[in-house]
């Protein structure tokens, strides 16, 4: 694969704010990847400098395996789709589409064809004369990406660019956006925060928190092996626990939590008396009036939600902590205020090595609502 | 079936209340200003318009007799010269006005907030003060005998005092200089309001400085200039003591004509004549304006 841009140890500083800190990543030719993060981490800001309208404080851009530092916007084969579209209100469809081939001297007859054919690909032939104001939003959205697209760019930059629409129209403009960059064969770097969109449209997702890397990886990646606590939580739901790893034997890596134990598969590279943290996805959870060999978590039956093809559980914890359960819609459920034992399948825990700051805030503060909260959004 | 009625008909009943109180309070705050705008700008102008219908004695006074002769005189052969004078100092005016403001407001506006602010308000501050009294300043400076002179003679730039006051210069002179910030001020508000996403658009699609400014900040400013131009060339042929002081009496303006209608030559009719069609010709101004979809906010300065 063919390297697009590379982000190499860029760091942006806003006064003495350290917005961006130390990111690195690659983005390959053809790629749809996705940034995705909650709001202030920074998406935007590295998106602005990969296009060009900010400078990194320190690092190097490379587009093209060349560095991009000095390049003007306008000189960079990059073009951007703004989050509230930015379409110059005073010019019509056609000059906005055409605007940047006007502005690069191509005469205006050359220029009709060439647009025509960029409404077409968004599907708004014939919408040419058509002032903005009498588009819809998804119209709006459809002619920025026309006009970004007029100068064939090598790599478009899309900044939340379907925020404003409503939920339906959105789905439909995901399938859309995605239909026209497998056409054109172009590399898009995406901004999001919502996470399902992210997944749905990706080949690979960047997660970001505070103006770092988190993990990048493509969606199925992200969410079956999470590296960090911020993205398990981030990338659908999930159940956390913090532990010591207690006894390790042959058969048995034992992990001791407040109020139980539970254990790992025994090829887990860990060492005794080592913090860890435990994620189990919602629909993994089990529950049994007995206890099952190798956990012991006590628990009993909370509250039941019905959601149509799954039925969501929330089961209390004796330190207070809400562990979420699904299973499929038409599975009997236990009974509320039902005492048990939850466990799971020793293979679909995910061990994640304590090294991230959010794991040590919870050891300090030994109280499971915590961790568990960071799983609540 | 009864209660389904029932709870039908209380929210119309509330509604109908909620409407009229609305409406009291609506009256309430237009009220006063209303009986104010009455006294002050209605009836005045009614009276004006009344007078330019009415004849005149041999002496003056007013003959309440309804007559059109005061508005065949208003465009009797001296008067259009004086028109024509009065429309090409205040078209000057108004160039000159845009020249200047148009880089300075683009200029503020480039500023963060707060440096913003401050210099709007330097913009505005003169404005505090007697613009008779900074007319005579500029007197004071570029006379004959003024600062300037006698400072460049003295140097030897010079050998014969420059005409700089006292002439048609000097009446475009104080008229920029008064009028200068109903320029700015719309101007500043129209580039203000340009959203900063549509400058980086366009330099993402490759224009350059330049022509960001010619395809899109002076296309976006449009109202500004207009509502700019409107608020300086309106004002221009109206205010008659610019060309009393600065002109020192070379040039007669529309504002002059008509102070001289009221003063001079006693004759009200005419004057108010004269001044029921330059009302006219601002109306026509703002209704052009409108139609070229300026915001009428633009002209209150905000
Ligand atoms: N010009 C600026 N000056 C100072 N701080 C800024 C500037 N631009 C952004 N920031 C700060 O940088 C941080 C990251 O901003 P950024 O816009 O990149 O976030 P984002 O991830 O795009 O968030 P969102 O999802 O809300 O759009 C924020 O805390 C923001 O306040
Ligand atoms: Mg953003």
């Amino acid at each position: 694969m063919k390297e697009m841009i590379r982000l190499s140890s860029i760091k942006k500083n806003y006064g003495d704010v350290k917005i961006i800190k130390d990111l690195n990543f690659t983005v390959y030719e053809g790629e749809f990847l996705t940034m995705l993060g909650p709001s202030g981490c920074g998406k935007t800001t590295t998106l602005r400098m990969i296009a060009g309208f900010e400078e990194p404080t320190s690092g190097e851009i490379m587009l093209n395996e060349k560095p991009v530092s000095n390049l003007p916007p306008y000189k960079r084969k990059i073009n951007t789709v703004f989050q509230n579209y930015a379409l110059f209100p005073h010019l019509t469809v056609a000059q906005n589409v055409g605007f940047g081939l006007k502005m690069a001297g191509v005469p205006k007859v050359k220029r009709g064809p060439q647009v025509e054919k960029m409404l077409k690909l968004v599907q708004l032939e014939g919408y040419g004369n058509r002032k903005l104001d009498q588009l819809s939003g998804g119209q709006k959205q459809r002619i920025a990406i026309a006009r970004a697209l007029i100068n064939h760019p090598q790599v478009l930059l899309l900044d939340e660019p379907l925020s404003a629409l409503d939920l339906k129209l959105r789905k439909q403009m995901q399938l859309e956006l995605k239909r026209l960059q497998r056409k054109l064969g172009i590399t898009f770097v995406y901004v999001t925060h919502d996470q399902e969109e992210a997944l749905m449209m990706s080949d690979r997702i960047a997660v970001m928190n505070k103006g770092h890397l988190e993990q990048i990886a493509d969606p199925r990646t992200l969410y079956e092996q999470p590296k960090t606590c911020f993205v398990a939580n981030f990338i659908g739901e999930s159940n956390i626990f913090y532990g010591k790893v207690s006894e390790i034997t042959k058969t048995d890596t034992k992990v001791t939590i407040e109020n139980g134990y539970l254990t790992l598969q025994s090829d887990k590279p860990v060492f005794e008396k080592q913090i860890v943290n435990i994620v189990i996805r919602p629909e993994k959870v089990k529950f049994s009036t007995t206890e099952v060999p190798g956990f012991h978590i006590p628990a009993t039956v909370a509250e039941h939600y019905y959601a149509g093809n799954v039925n969501k559980s929330v089961l209390r914890l004796p330190n207070g902590m809400a562990l979420k359960m699904t299973s499929a819609g038409d599975q009997k459920l236990p009974e509320i205020g039902k005492s048990g034992f939850v466990y799971w399948e020793l293979a679909d825990a995910i061990l994640i090595k304590t090294t991230s700051d959010d794991v040590f805030k919870a050891v300090d503060n030994p109280d499971f609502s915590m961790v568990n909260q960071m799983g609540g959004d | 079936m009864e209660k389904s009625i029932d709870s039908e008909n209380v929210p119309i009943t509330k509604t109908k209340s909620h409407y009229f109180s609305k409406t009291l309070i609506k009256w309430g705050q237009i009220l006063p200003i209303s009986i104010w705008m009455l006294l002050l700008v209605v009836i005045p102008l009614m009276y004006v318009l009344i007078m330019s219908f009415m004849s005149r004695d041999f002496y003056g006074g007013i003959v309440y007799k309804f007559t059109l002769s005061n508005f065949a005189q208003v465009f009797a052969g001296q008067n259009l010269k004086i028109y024509a004078q009065s429309i090409g100092i205040g078209a000057v005016s108004t160039v000159v006005c845009l020249l200047i403001a148009y880089p300075f407001a683009m200029f503020i506006a480039q500023k963060g907030p707060v440096a913003k602010t401050i210099l709007m308000a330097l913009v505005v501050v003169p404005s505090v003060s007697n613009s008779l009294v900074r007319l005579f300043s500029w007197i004071t400076l570029l006379r004959k005998t003024g600062v300037v002179n006698t400072t460049l003679e003295h140097l030897g730039i010079i050998h014969h005092p420059l005409s700089m006051v006292y002439n048609t210069g000097g009446i475009v002179l104080g008229m920029v200089y008064l009028l200068l910030m109903f320029m700015i001020i719309p101007i500043f508000n129209s580039l203000d309001r340009i959203d900063h996403n549509l400058i980086e658009a366009a330099e993402d699609l490759g224009a350059t400085k330049w022509q960001i400014l010619k395809e899109i900040v002076i296309p976006l400013s449009k109202p500004g200039i207009f509502a700019g131009c409107i608020m300086v060339f309106i004002p221009s042929l109206g205010y008659f003591f610019v060309s009393d002081v600065m002109g020192g009496g070379t040039s007669t303006m529309m504002g002059n004509l008509i102070e001289n209608q009221f003063q001079t030559s006693r004759n009200w009719p005419l004057g108010s004549a004269i001044s029921v069609m330059l009302i006219v010709l601002t109306l026509v101004l703002l209704v052009l304006f409108q139609r070229r979809g300026g915001d009428m906010a633009d002209l209150g300065g905000r």
